[in-house]
């Protein structure tokens, strides 16, 4: 069963995602801020991350930034879904960080988000 | 256009974009669990549904008490004809606290979190406007659920002085730097600005509060805490009619 670390911190939308990932079929593990989950990705090293980039403390590009430093963890999917999503220069760049979707929350469903997130795993079983 | 009307616009756009911000992920929230409820591949359960609707509902009553604050805070903060009067009376802030608490204990359980009341044997009258005074109230203890971990609680506490009463709204979120601290305390009520270390947060809930609270002669202010957390506090005038009841 594929693993999902997803990295949320409204606790009522980090719910519901996880609730919506677990009916199809995935593992999910959800964590409120970077530090959780950095832990679990470094413990279980999941196939796909999803992230919210406006969190508590240090923000998703901080987790971008730690994932890149380590070799046994920057190959791993990331599918971005947020309420602030950047702009096209900046998404062209977060490939770089293994960011395969990005998710705009305010425009889009949890369908929208689990198809994403599907995609990812489809890209990383094959790799 | 001189300065001050400048001013005045620029200050109203920042106030519009801090509400656009502070309410789209309410309205994203609601958006979501309809969609999900709506899905019947999803197959809820009646539990998850139940569940569904309850947080639509306390996120809708959240959006709605944020955009009725906004709107009386700027009839407060105008000086045109839509201004409004308000009456001034002694107003038992304790028994305002406990019925505040008790219409926001859903939301606060929803959220795995607890309310705790340290209101004192005595009950300290204030001179204030009922509405605008619960509308503090529940402004600095939603400001304290958004940011208190699950599994944690919110205080509330009364403190009185000689000429005013102290009502704290202490939380276990993220706290501020001493510098943060120290920018906060100074613009407090000029205007909505995010909270550093704060995700989310515009706010405008804070600036509401402190324009209710200068409207009635009170002050919103922010102190330091020894521990991780924040703890912000109202001061509103003492009264000094005295009630035995």
């Amino acid at each position: 069963m594929a693993q999902v670390v997803l990295v949320e911190d409204d606790l009522w939308l980090g719910e519901l995602y996880a609730a919506v990932i677990q009916k199809a079929g995935l593992s999910v593990s959800l964590k409120g801020n970077i530090q959780d989950a950095l832990d679990e990705i470094d413990n279980h090293r999941p196939d796909v991350i999803v992230l919210d980039m406006l969190l508590s403390g240090r923000n998703g590009l901080g987790l971008l930034h730690e994932l890149a430093s380590h070799p046994d963890l920057n190959s791993i999917p990331v599918v971005i879904c947020s309420n602030a999503v950047p702009p096209e220069d900046t998404v062209q760049m977060l490939q770089q960080y293994g960011v395969v979707s990005v998710v705009d929350k305010t425009t889009s469903s949890p369908k929208h988000l689990l198809k994403a997130i599907k995609g990812a795993v489809s890209a990383s079983i094959s790799d | 256009m001189n300065e001050g009307t400048t001013g005045n616009a620029s200050g109203q756009l920042h106030e519009l974009i801090a509400a656009a911000h502070e309410l789209k992920s309410p309205l994203t929230l609601i958006s979501h669990l309809a969609a999900t409820m709506q899905d019947t591949s999803m197959a809820l359960t009646p539990a998850e549904q139940a569940q569904a609707v309850q947080r639509i509902r306390l996120s809708a009553d959240r959006t709605l008490r944020l955009v009725q604050g906004l709107t009386t805070s700027y009839r407060l903060a105008s000086d045109d004809q839509l201004a409004f009067g308000f009456e001034l009376e002694p107003i038992n802030l304790a028994q305002a606290c406990e019925e505040v608490a008790h219409e926001i204990t859903p939301l606060a359980q929803a959220q795995y979190q607890q309310l705790q009341l340290r209101l004192g044997a005595r009950s300290p009258l204030v001179v204030a406007n009922n509405d605008l005074v619960r509308s503090i109230i529940f402004n600095l203890i939603d400001n304290a659920l958004r940011h208190n971990p699950p599994q944690s609680t919110v205080a509330v506490s009364l403190r009185s002085k000689a000429e005013m009463v102290r009502l704290c709204v202490q939380d276990n979120g993220p706290g501020f730097s001493p510098s943060d601290l120290n920018h906060l305390a100074q613009t407090l009520g000029r205007e909505a600005q995010p909270l550093r270390g704060r995700a989310g947060s515009s706010g405008l809930g804070l600036y509401i509060a402190s324009v209710m609270a200068s409207a009635m002669g009170g002050r919103l202010g922010v102190g330091r805490t020894s521990k991780p957390g924040a703890d912000f506090h109202v001061d509103l005038i003492h009264s000094k009619q005295v009630s035995f009841l």
